[in-house]
This record gives structure tokens, sequence and C-alpha cells, in this order.
């Protein structure tokens, strides 16, 4: 696992609890949490202007989608990592995600462990 | 010539629905010949007094005819005496020569009834435009002759011209009834089958907004648990992660503090899932009933510090499990839009029994909104809802409001008293 020490995350939730506990543990891992969002295009937008390593992203959120976020994200920074966090254990979901650009799905409850893997990258 | 038994029998068999293509044109012959019977009566108003007798039976058979019952109608012995008569007076009259085109037309009449029975739109359409065309200088040349002897009411054939008049206007009477009995048949089929395509219409729209209205709640519960437990949970379980790894940091002052945070944080998940499962099924309305739920719902749903009365005027009666959770269901909904947006400073529900049926009403006197005006989706769906809750159970829904006059919302069901359970004693 690559040192959390040198990754910009920027946290989307639009649930206020669950953000802020994500930058708290994320923190405590190690990781520079540098921009939180409550929803898709202020995720999009913090992505386009703060050039962050991993953009950890809520697939339920209003305005826009973690989904449709991601598929913004991309052309606007190839190279970013998109992790999708979901409240719902679904695989059509989770094709979903991958085909919009995510390199991992999480499901919420998952592991502290599997949170800081996929983040690290 | 059809016999009078044939067109009894025809008569007297279920109607064909292809006479609504016939009854317009055979409407237009009738029209015409029972206006010139009834002109032809009015022409002797001044004859002799045994003819005015004459006149007042036949005028008032030719009134029983049109005012009879339809099914208690003599109608083709009538018929065919008043043709064998007009027949008669014709010759008499020097209208010989009028009289095959009155047995057509009679023959003409006959057919067409005939070929309705049988169900040949047709075959009906084409004698109906015959029957029309043939009719008009036959009832031309009548009219004229006996405005002639109505003229000259001494000659000695005053009494057949009488006669013919009084037996054209039986004979007419006769095409009236039979008009009437095709319309009415006609209007009767047109009604069942509209009736029936409105019932099928309103049972697909009501089957419709029902699995929609199952669909939209369904939408609804997963939404407050994804939003609700879901996300809560999540919270807590990063935070237990954090947690221990305080712990193994050996950071125990923090590590006391945030395990507090968790003691809370689920404490309060606790209350929002007891919530959930309160509003899914509220316990009070198994235990104490429709008006004890909706007394809890209103505690609740506007708090200890309104101002607010369940009037239950039922004593607290149970009624089938249904009818109490549609009505519990309206009257949450109605309490939960006084609530979001009445801005009132009073609220009154009215639980009470009238006859058969049990009537709840949710006044308020906030500041209303104009009933005429449409709502938005989200109000419009709630309202939607609220009917439809009601409507499920066989009940019906109101709504009543005016800007500055505040909202009453009426929900009618049928009493239906629950039977009480005997448990066996063992």
């Amino acid at each position: 696992m690559p040192s959390p020490d040198r990754i910009r995350v920027v946290v989307a939730d639009d649930d206020e609890a669950v953000r802020t506990v994500l930058m708290r543990v994320l923190v405590d891992e190690g990781f520079d949490v540098v921009g939180a969002a409550a929803d898709g295009l202020e995720a999009v937008s913090l992505a386009g202007e703060l050039r962050p390593d991993t953009v950890l992203l809520d697939v339920r959120m209003p305005r826009v989608g973690g989904i449709e976020a991601a598929r913004r994200i991309r052309p606007i920074d190839p190279a970013v990592r998109v992790v999708m966090l979901s409240a719902y254990d679904d695989p059509a979901l989770q094709q979903e995600a991958t085909a919009a650009g995510a390199s991992r799905f999480l499901v919420k409850g998952c592991s502290l462990s599997e949170l800081v893997d996929a983040v690290g990258g | 010539m059809l016999r009078a038994m044939d067109i009894e029998a025809a008569m007297r068999r279920p109607f064909s629905g292809a006479a609504a293509l016939v009854v317009p044109a055979l409407g237009a012959l009738l029209a015409a010949s029972a206006i010139t019977g009834t002109f032809l009566l009015q022409h002797h108003e001044g004859v002799d007094r045994a003819h005015e007798l004459r006149i007042v039976d036949l005028r008032s058979k030719f009134a029983a005819l049109q005012n009879m019952p339809w099914d208690a109608r003599p109608l083709s012995g009538d018929l065919l005496a008043a043709q064998q008569e007009l027949d008669h007076a014709l010759a008499r009259n020097g209208l010989r020569s009028l009289v095959p085109q009155v047995d057509m037309n009679v023959a003409v009449l006959y057919a067409i009834d005939a070929y309705v029975v049988a169900g040949d739109t047709g075959g009906a359409s084409k004698l109906a435009r015959q029957a029309r065309r043939l009719s008009r200088p036959v009832v031309i040349r009548l009219d004229a002759a006996a405005q002639n002897a109505t003229r000259d009411a001494r000659r000695a054939d005053l009494e057949s011209t009488v006669g013919s008049t009084a037996a054209i206007a039986l004979l007419f009477a006769g095409f009236g009834l039979v008009s009437v009995r095709l319309r009415r048949a006609h209007n009767d089929e047109r009604a069942h089958r509209t009736e029936l395509e409105r019932a099928q219409a309103e049972r697909k729209v009501l089957l419709a907004r029902t699995v929609e209205g199952a669909d939209e709640e369904r939408r609804r519960i997963a939404a407050d648990l994804h939003d609700g437990p879901v996300q809560r949970l999540t919270a807590t379980a990063f935070a237990l992660d954090l947690l221990a790894n305080r712990i193994a940091r050996g950071e125990l002052e923090s590590a006391e503090e945030d395990l507090r945070d968790v003691r809370e944080a689920l404490a309060a998940q606790m209350h929002s899932l007891r919530r959930l499962m309160t509003e899914l099924r509220p316990p009070v309305l198994d235990e104490g009933g429709v008006a004890a739920a909706i007394a809890n719902r209103a505690v609740q749903t506007l708090g200890l510090d309104a101002t607010y009365a369940v009037h239950d005027r039922t004593r607290a009666a149970r009624l089938v499990p249904e009818v109490e959770t549609a009505v519990y269901r309206v009257a949450g909904e109605a309490l939960m839009n006084v609530m979001k947006h009445a801005r009132a400073s009073r609220v009154d529900i009215f639980l009470d029994r009238r006859g058969n049926r049990l009537h709840l009403v949710v006044v308020d006197d906030g500041v209303g909104f104009d009933g005429t005006a449409a709502p938005d989706r989200t109000e419009h769906l709630g309202l939607e809802a609220m009917r439809e809750r009601i409507e499920s159970v066989g009940g019906t829904f109101r709504i009543v409001s005016a800007p500055g006059l505040g909202t009453r919302v009426e929900a009618s069901v049928e009493w239906r008293a629950r039977v009480e359970e005997h448990r066996a004693v063992a």
C-alpha cells in the first residue's frame, strides 16, 4: 500500500455525519483530506480545482449522484482515482460505477482496512 | 306484408344495437307523421256533437297510446286497425290512389323493424331512407284532404273524414310508438354500455393508482432507510474504527470521548428506527384503536405545545383493521400537512358515527390554499394518497380550503365493527 501521507483526498457525501467521520478516519489514517463536498456537482468542481489523487464519492447524492460525478470527473483528470461508496450492495450498480470510471466500489459498513486500501490505491 | 304476430314477436325480442343507424331516419318520418295527426284532429274541433265525442274518444285513445307503459301497449292491433280504417277512408274520400302508398309505408316500417331485430343494419338503413321519401307525398295529400273536409263539415262523408283523420292519427301514433320503443331500447343499451365502460375505466385508474401508491410508499420507506439508519450505522462503524485506532495508540482519553459519541449515535439510531417502525404500523392503533392512535399522532406531529383537540364521538369503538388503518393514515397525512403548510393556531379532529358511516374531519384555522388551483406535484401526491387510502376501503374523501380560511379534510367510510375474538379458556 502506498504511504497515505502523500495521498490527497476529496470526500463527497451528502450525509454530514458520514462525511465528517470519513474525513476524521482518513485523516487519522494519515491521508490528506483536501476537500469535502455535499453533492456530486461540488465534488466535480473540487476535483477540477484541487486535483486530488483520490475522490471518494457516495453513490446517492442530491443534484448530481456519485456515478454521474465520476463520469464528469474522468475527462477533467484521467489520472484521478475514483472510489465509490454506496449504501446498496448491488452488482448492477457496481457495474455501472465501474463503467463510469470508478476503480473501486465499497459498500457502506466495509472495514477500515478496505477503505484505506481503496483510497490509497 | 309481415303479419301482426310477427311484428309483436319481433318487438318482444331483445333489442339489437343496429337500431342506432335506423332511428334518426325513422325518427324524421315519424315526427312529421305525429305532427300531422295532431293537426288533423285539431281541425275538427267545430263539428257536430256526435263527431266531437268520436274525436274525443279517438284523441283519448291517441293520448293513451302515447302515454301507455311500453310493455302494456297493444300496439299491433291498433296499428293494423288504424291502417284498415285509413284504407277505407281513403277510398271513400277519393284518395284511393294513396292506399298502396300508405300500405307500402306500413310495410316498410314493419320491414325496418324486422331488419333491425335481425341485425341487418344496411338493410334497415336503406329501408328507412325509402320510408322517409315515400311518406312525404302521402302526408301532404292526406293533410290537404282533411282540411278540405273540415271546410265542408256538413258533407255526408264527414264521419268517414273524421274517421280517416283519427285513423291517420292512430297510425302515426303507432309509428311514433315504434320509434319510441326503438329509441328507448337503443338509449338503454347505450346507457348500459357507457356505464360499463365508465366503471371499467374507473377500475383501471383505481388499480393503477393503488399500484402507484404502493410503489411510492415502498420508495419512501427505502429512502427513509437509506437516509436514516444506513447512514447513521455507516458513521457509527467508521467511528468504531477510529476508536479502535485510538485505543491501539493508547489515546485513552479521546477514546473514551469517542465511545460516548458512539453510544449517543446508537441511541439516536434506535430512536429513529422506532419512529420508522411506528410509522409503518403504530402499536397504539392495535391496542387503543383509531382515536387513540390519531391523538398519539397529533402529539408526535404537532408537538406538545400545539393547540389541538381530538373529539372522539365513537366511544372508542373498534372497527375492522383495514378501516382503522385507512382512517389513521388519512388523519396522519392531514396533520402532517397542517404542520408543514397551515401555520394554524388550532386544529380539531372529529371522529363521529353517522348512521352506518364513520366520519373523520380534520379542520384547522390556518392559511388555507386555493382549492381551485392545481397543487404542485408533491402536494398533489399527498392529497391523492389520502384519497386513495380511503377509497381503497370503499370510503369517500373531500378537502375544502380557501386562502385565509383554513382547511377542512373530510373522510367517510362504512362503519364496519370489529368482531371480537372469543378466546377459549383452557
